[in-house]
């Protein structure tokens, strides 16, 4: 699974810790969502995708 | 619990771990062997990664994030699931090494006992800090 979440971060100007902070994580979690390697539950999954308000399956792209 | 509480839990932990392990230290009276020194070098890894967890909680509270959350979770359930398989041959092949070495019966008992629970600590600590800097790769089932 692909993310676009450190492209998003970039657009919206968030940092790692700032995104971690809105979906309440640790930073850790955002750089290995980041680097595709975890796949979040539904709940940060769409937490996440709220944060850029957009829709799960536009921040989060099946492979 | 809060980030803070998080943190306190694990430094009473390590002040518990220490306070055993010094009580063992300055109440037995039989002299350590390598045995007794491996398993204080255990305690004290124990203790030095329960603390470092406990100042990286500290340190998730000063930044307002959340020490504990669903990768860290998943983590600490595929790390203790890991041990617990690999503790399993560990057990069967001490028992079998036990056997090839003269060991007394009254030591036999205590010294299966100290390596398994050393043993499968120290399997869930590296397994542990492996997964927390490699991540989950699910994608690979």
């Amino acid at each position: 699974m692909k993310t676009r979440i450190k492209e998003l971060r970039a657009r919206d100007s968030l940092t790692q810790v700032d995104l971690a902070q809105k979906v309440g994580v640790r930073r850790e979690t955002i750089v290995f969502l980041e680097k595709g390697k975890y796949n979040p539950s539904l709940r940060l999954a769409y937490d996440i995708s709220k944060i850029f308000r957009m829709k799960i399956e536009e921040v989060f792209i099946m492979e | 619990m809060n980030a803070k509480n998080f943190a306190v839990t694990k430094f009473l932990v390590a002040a518990i771990i220490i306070g055993l392990m010094s009580f063992w230290i300055f109440k037995t009276t039989k002299p350590f062997n390598e045995f007794a020194y491996g398993i204080i070098g255990v305690m004290l890894l124990i203790v030095g990664y329960v603390i470092y967890s406990g100042i990286q909680a500290l340190r998730d509270a000063k930044s307002g994030l959340n020490p504990v959350d669903e990768l860290s979770k998943t983590i600490t359930e595929k790390a203790a699931a890991i041990a617990f398989r690999i503790s399993i041959f560990m057990w069967l092949f001490g028992l079998f090494a036990l056997d090839m070495f003269l060991v007394d019966s009254v030591n036999k008992a205590k010294f299966v006992i100290a390596t398994g629970m050393m043993g499968m600590t120290l399997i869930f600590l590296i397994t542990r800090l492996y997964l927390s800097r490699a991540g989950i790769d699910e994608n690979k089932d």
